[in-house]
């Protein structure tokens, strides 16, 4: 696949506070590209560049080869779905959604026509002459996607859409537009920072901290191969611990060497290593390659997350057998289970279960998107 | 794009600040004009801060503000809270249009309104309290409809930040405790305090710029800064009034910057709490430093010295007056009503307070008396005022002759048309009607004629002034025409009608005080006037003569009469008794330039010399002087009188009724005739053409566009109803 | 205060009933206020329109307002252009205000506000300083322009002391429309000149609407500015109005007051339809 936007070397400052430094970034066509990063990384920064709404410091903007940086928003074949919709109260359903076929002066029939087509593809047929500001927050969403698809974009830009919608709907709703995607095959550019969101939809993540880009790659890369601690914690959940790579293939962890299948590490180069929760087995205390104390468990329906200090670090594993607590336990990983990342300056910063750290950030979080 | 805004900005700001710019200039004029700026001084500063009227109207402004926006913002919050509570639609959407009426009603209606009703009022109180005047109950009539006219923007303030608000943070505050009434203070308030507050301050800022309403309902003991300008419109206003806006608008500047500067600094979330502290104590700063000047400036006053010491037993006299129509103590000269109080009390050991206060036209003293039954002690009414006055019973009877100083009139002021045995009252000042003209802009055959004519050249199209009040503008047409100007056959006012109306197309306008800026400025060449204004101007403008047309002329005297009702007669006495002896006749004589019927003034040497120095001087030398009292109306009229076998014929009398009402209608056909200029029509036309056309355009896209929906809406609900 | 009788009852919906009716009672010194002095005053200005001077019941001050529809009708005609000309010169500086960085919005706000701390009386004469014929403007270029007494020039006079009333309203509702308004028009195609067209002006049409109003109704029943700028040549309603109260005629001038109250009253319900039609009743 082509590449449709092209980013390079894109800076922007606000109040002289670098939000984005230096990003290189293309996007295929047709692809479902996430943004995926906490509040405040320049992810929507960056799609608001896109989207012609800020200008860069620096970098250019390419749209199908062409350079677009200085083209103003009204001019660009892409559309955008904002974060609170930016629906026109004054028009009803039916002119929102006809708005821009109206400014390309396009006949009643055709705009008739196409409002339609656009009308039964978020299946809001019927509330053609409705109020918007009486249509629920699922429904307003829904009217917000098809004036941005009406007008056939190329690129269709997604600023946390799903952000004001309670659980269920949102669901729903990411499945709805993933299949709009395919249905109508154009590129989704699609900023978030819900883990799960991205890794269900996106056909690739970008995963972005501090206005730099982390990591891009498809979702299981991004799962199974992070990059550096970051990205290792914010996608999924992960334990992650300092270890020395003795050889290749070969990893100690808590003075425990570890078989795994990574390589290419200097001799006895500190790493991190990544193992995710579900990687690890429970089994007896002289059975396990480590023994710890078990210091919590918390039933999470399917498994239970069980909470494991062993020699001074706290260890998340998620079992489906119950282990009581204070029980002294063994822990048993594959080498397939072991993913070593080069130590980068997020060592150190994740990782530990000690505290409910990861659950505050992720609040945090929510309230910063509100805000914004 | 960015450029363009920023140029609109600045141009249109530039428009909105020149008249500002141009008023505080001019209250640093050393001459009295609001039109010529002739050097810097400080003149008017110094004569604002000497003048008790200007605090007293400054002072009654603000206080009127303060409790009318207090009132207004607790009645105002409280009903918006309980309009939010209230569940019933109709009755919420019936209290909002009701509030709202003062608002959308125009402020004359509303002023009309009031005003006919607390004239209801003093109807049922008198009945109750006889002897009540309208003074009694004027402050709260005032405050009253200012707090009207100010409630509903406060409602509008404070409801839709109570509506956006909510009930979660008053559940949350009962929930922990709060009984509805804290949480109402503690919770709500707090935090619909910055709609309170700006609501307030519109409240405020509304109440002292209001005009209308206040002309309509106040009283004459309460005049309000603006009220007190209005009525110097009618004679003059005088650049000390621009004095006090500029340290108005520089104070309000000041504070708003300083207030701005402040919050800047401090941070994004203490910002809002700072700026509201700030606003309010920048008003509390504002009224605070008005109050403690006013008050200064009007203790400092020896009369209320004497008033403070004494303490109750103070008599006050209230004395109306025209503006400017007295000698106030300005620039050295005397300050008459405090040596009337020195001198009351010398003599009777007895404290006097003269309570002063202005009017500008006989009618609206009139209106005054006869309709809010003002107690006066003093009024000035001139002569077919005052017999109208006499004839209605309205003057209280008292001998002349029996005042030790009456001697001092001289004969021909005595025993006038309007009071044949001086029983009522005693002449004040008089004056001559004249006209005035440029003497670079008219030609001098022109003037020789010395006839009223003057004022139908056409050659001096556009720069003719004519009176704009329908007494004297008719009396220049029937001089001329040798009318009578008293005539009570309606075909001789509709003769001078059309002589008006011819005069009409070459005229400037139709003025009042606006005459002496537009002859100093040479907007004008030629107006009819009054001998003593014309000296005004001529002192500031050389270039400006004088003289009375050949046909005869109006003269007036105003006299000194006490009315009916007044509360110490006896004391009113005393006060003209004292305006007729030399030294106060003379500083009288001096300040306002009128003609004194006083022969120890024109007899006086001293004022005599005075007069001859003014800065006048006529076509064969004649002076100031000559010009007040060498020319008598007796010699100017004798032909026109003969006309009418009297020896007043040109001397106005009260109208009737009948005629006036004739007179008014007349005046009102003068002002329509020729009123209608095409482009008006077009343009508002066009305009109201434009409007509906975008409205039905707009409607009509609309349904045309919703042709294909509404259908399928209409599609759905039958589909929905057969399911 | 009487709610504080119902002290801390707990939250069930009865006792919230309860509540809201006792709350309701704080809107009760605004509704006696508003009786005795809004709507009874116009009752009796009803019954002055409707009486002769000797209280008789008459028709024939209404009758005789025939003779002013000429007046009314030449109030109404420049009250409309001040107005229409308020609204051209008054939107685009709204607009630019509201686009202007929000520490500049706050001064620019400031003054335009400054100038109504000044006597509307002295604003005026210092208007006709600068524009008599031998005034400011006219010495300053050497010419002779003749604008004081025009129509003209108490249009300018109503212009220049009645456009913070348009801008305000204009500006508060233009600065409240959210940033993703503007964007999400550009993004769907619309140029600069489009989005105002297009999207801001009907979102502000409450704004216009309501400064439309503020500045109608003094415009058609000022009474000062007409005789000082007009040159005294014409009167204007106001100016009938007032000199009916001045020379005693209340009730010719009451009848006048009730015609004009009523008509303002009728097209300001009109307009208000208009809006509520245009903007589906968006706008609480």
């Amino acid at each position: 696949m082509a590449k449709l936007i092209e980013l390079k070397g894109i800076s922007k400052s606000y109040d002289g506070e670098k939000v984005i430094d230096s990003m290189d970034l293309y996007i295929r066509d047709k692809e479902f590209i996430t943004l995926l990063g906490p509040s405040g990384c320049g992810k929507t920064t960056t799609l608001r560049i896109i989207g012609g709404f800020e200008t860069a410091d620096e970098g250019q903007v390419f749209f199908d080869g062409v350079e677009i940086s200085d083209v103003p928003a009204y001019k660009r074949q892409v559309n955008t779905v904002f974060q609170k919709y930016a629906l026109f109260p004054h028009l009803n359903v039916y002119e929102n959604i006809a708005f821009p076929l109206r400014l390309k002066k396009l006949d009643e029939e055709e705009i008739r026509t196409r409002v339609t087509d656009m009308l039964k593809m978020v299946a809001l047929v019927g509330f053609e002459n409705k109020s918007v500001s009486t249509l629920s927050g699922g429904q307003q969403q829904r009217v917000a996607i098809a004036r941005a698809l009406v007008s056939h974009p190329r690129v269709l830009l997604l600023d946390e859409p799903l952000g004001a919608l309670d659980l269920k709907l949102r669901k729903d709703m990411q499945n709805e537009l993933k299949s709009i995607q395919q249905k109508i095959g154009i590129t989704f550019v699609y900023v978030t920072h819900d883990q799960e969101e991205a890794l269900s939809m996106s056909d690739t993540v970008v995963v972005i901290a501090d206005g730099e880009i982390q990591q891009i790659g498809t979702p299981t890369d991004i799962y199974n191969e992070p990059k550096n601690a970051f990205v290792a914690d914010f996608i999924g959940e992960s334990n992650i611990i300092d270890g020395v790579m003795l050889e290749d293939k070969k990893v100690k962890i808590a003075s425990h060497v570890f078989d795994c299948v990574d390589g290419g590490y200097d001799k006895n180069e500190p790493v991190d290593v990544v193992i995710r929760p579900e990687d690890v087995d429970v089994v007896k205390p002289e059975d396990g390659m480590l023994q710890g104390q078990v210091t919590a468990v918390t039933f999470k329906g399917v498994h239970y997350e069980i909470i494991v200090d062993i020699k001074g670090f706290k260890w998340m594993i998620q079992s489906t057998d119950y282990v009581a607590p204070d029980a002294i336990i063994g822990i048993y990983i594959e080498p397939e289970g072991i993913h070593i990342m080069k130590k980068s300056k997020y060592s150190g910063m994740f990782g530990d279960y000690s505290s409910f750290s990861d659950e505050i950030d992720q609040l945090s979080d929510a309230d910063a998107a509100e805000e914004f | 794009m960015k450029y363009a805004s920023r140029i609109y900005l600045c141009l249109i700001f530039a428009v909105l600040y020149i008249p500002i710019v141009t008023l505080m200039l001019f209250s640093f004029n050393a001459e009295n004009s609001t039109a010529e700026f002739t050097g810097f001084s400080l003149r008017w500063y110094i004569e604002l801060f000497s003048s008790t009227e200007a605090f007293t109207a400054l002072r009654n402004t603000l206080v009127l503000a303060v409790l009318s926006a207090l009132l207004a913002t607790v009645i105002g919050t409280l009903a918006a809270e309980g309009i939010y509570k209230m569940r019933s639609k109709l009755l919420k959407s019936a209290i909002n249009s009701v509030t709202n009426i003062p608002m959308m009603n125009p402020d004359i209606v509303t002023g009309m309104s009031m005003m006919l009703f607390f004239a209801a009022i003093m109807g049922i109180l008198a009945v109750v309290i006889p002897n009540i005047s309208y003074n009694d109950i004027g402050f709260a009539a005032m405050l009253i409809s200012h707090t009207t006219f100010c409630l509903p923007y406060v409602i509008l303030s404070v409801l839709p930040r109570i509506n956006e608000l909510g009930d979660t943070m008053s559940e949350a505050a009962l929930d922990l405790g709060c009984t509805p009434a804290q949480a109402f203070f503690k919770v709500k308030l707090p935090n619909i305090m910055p709609a309170v507050l700006s609501g307030m301050v519109m409240a405020f800022t509304l109440s002292l710029d209001d005009f209308v309403i206040s002309y309509f309902v106040g009283p004459s003991n309460f005049q309000t800064l603006p009220l007190l300008i209005y009525s110097m419109t009618k004679k003059k206003v005088t650049p000390d009034m621009y004095a006090l806006s500029t340290i108005i608008i520089v104070t309000v500047f000041l504070l708003l910057v300083i207030s701005n500067f402040k919050s800047e600094k401090s941070s994004a979330a203490s910002r809002k709490k700072k700026l509201i502290s700030i606003v309010t104590i920048s008003v509390a700063a504002v009224l605070a430093i008005a109050l403690v000047i006013s008050s200064f400036f009007i203790d400092d006053a020896p009369a209320t010295d004497g008033a403070a010491d004494v303490g109750g037993d103070v008599i006050t006299i209230n004395v109306y007056n025209w503006g400017e129509y007295i000698s106030d103590g300005f620039d050295g000269s005397m300050n008459v009503n405090e040596e009337f109080e020195k001198y009351y009390f010398d003599k009777y050991g007895k404290r006097v307070k003269v309570n002063y206060t202005t009017y500008a036209t006989n009618e609206d003293m009139y209106s005054k008396l006869s309709n809010s039954a003002v107690k006066y002690d003093i009024v000035v009414p001139s002569d077919y005022m005052i017999q109208k006055m006499i004839e209605e019973d309205m003057l209280y009877e008292f001998d002349a002759s029996s005042l030790s100083n009456f001697g001092n009139i001289m004969d021909d002021y005595k025993g006038l048309y309007y009071d044949k045995d001086n029983m009522y009252s005693v002449p004040y000042t008089c004056g001559m009607m004249g006209i005035i003209y440029n003497k670079s802009m008219v030609s001098e055959e022109d003037v020789r004629e010395m006839s009223w004519s003057l004022l139908w050249n056409q050659k001096y199209a556009g720069k003719i002034l004519q009176f704009n009040n329908p007494r004297d503008a008719f009396a220049t047409a029937m001089y001329m025409e040798g009318l009578d100007v008293n005539s009570t056959d309606p075909e001789v006012w509709d003769q001078a009608l059309d002589l008006l109306i011819k005069q009409k197309p070459i005229l400037q306008g139709y003025v009042n005080d606006e005459i002496f800026n537009k002859m100093t400025t040479e907007s004008a060449a030629i107006a009819p006037y009054f001998v003593g204004d014309f000296l005004t101007m001529a002192d500031q403008e050389p270039n400006l003569g004088f003289y009375y047309p050949k046909e005869g002329v109006n003269y007036f005297v105003d006299a000194m009469c006490i009315p009916k009702n007044a509360e110490h007669p006896e004391v009113a006495m005393e006060y003209i008794n004292f305006m007729l002896s030399e030294e106060a006749a003379i500083a009288n004589a001096e300040y306002i330039g009128y003609a004194s019927p006083n022969r120890l003034v024109v007899e006086n040497d001293e004022y005599r010399a005075y007069m001859e120095d003014y800065g006048y001087e006529g076509e064969n030398g004649e002076t100031a002087y000559d010009l007040l009292y060498n020319v008598m109306p007796a010699e100017i009229n004798k032909a026109y009188n003969e006309m009418f076998g009297s020896n007043d014929a040109s001397c106005y009398r009260s109208f009737s009724p009948e005629i006036q009402t004739r007179v008014n209608t007349l005046w009102e056909n003068l002002k329509l005739s020729d009123a209608t200029e095409p482009w008006i029509h077009v343009l508002s036309i066009g305009i109201v053409v434009l409007v509906a056309a975008f409205a039905i355009y707009s409607i009509y896209i609309k349904k045309k566009r919703s042709r294909f929906y509404r259908y399928r809406d209409r599609d759905n609900k039958r589909t929905a109803v057969a399911k | 205060m009487k709610v504080a009788g119902y002290g801390s009852l707990g939250l069930t919906n009865l006792m919230k009933n309860k509540r809201s009716l006792g709350q309701s009672i704080l809107a009760a010194p605004h509704i006696f206020w508003a009786v005795l002095f809004i709507i009874l005053p116009l009752f009796i200005v009803v019954y002055y329109a409707f009486t002769d001077s000797n209280g008789q019941f008459s028709f024939s001050n209404i009758a005789s307002l025939t003779d002013y529809a000429p007046i009314f009708g030449l109030s109404l005609e420049l009250a409309i252009i001040a107005t229409a000309i308020c609204l051209a010169i008054g939107y685009p500086l709204a607009y630019c205000i509201a686009k202007a960085k929000p520490k500049h919005q706050k001064i620019f706000i400031m003054l335009l506000m400054l100038p109504m701390w000044t006597n509307l009386l002295i604003r005026t004469y210092s208007i006709m300083a600068i524009l008599d014929d031998g005034g400011f403007l006219n010495s300053l270029l050497n010419t002779s322009f003749h604008i004081v007494g025009t129509k003209g020039a108490v249009i300018f006079g109503m212009v220049y002391d009645f456009l913070p009333y348009m801008v305000l309203p204009i500006y508060t509702c233009i600065s409240k429309i959210d940033r993703s308004m503007w964007e999400a028009a550009a993004d769907l195609g619309c140029g600069p000149i489009g989005t105002v067209v297009k999207v801001i002006f009907p979102l502000s049409m409450s704004g216009i609407i309501s400064g439309v109003t503020m500045v109608l109704v003094p415009s058609i029943s000022t009474f000062y500015i007409s005789q000082k700028l007009g040159g005294g040549t014409f009167e204007l309603i106001g100016d009938t109005i007032e000199r009916q109260f001045v020379t005693g005629a209340l009730n010719v001038g009451a009848a006048i007051s009730l015609v004009m109250m009523v008509l303002i009253l009728i097209s300001i319900t009109i307009m208000n339809r208009f809006s509520d039609a245009e903007e589906g009743g968006i706008i609480v």
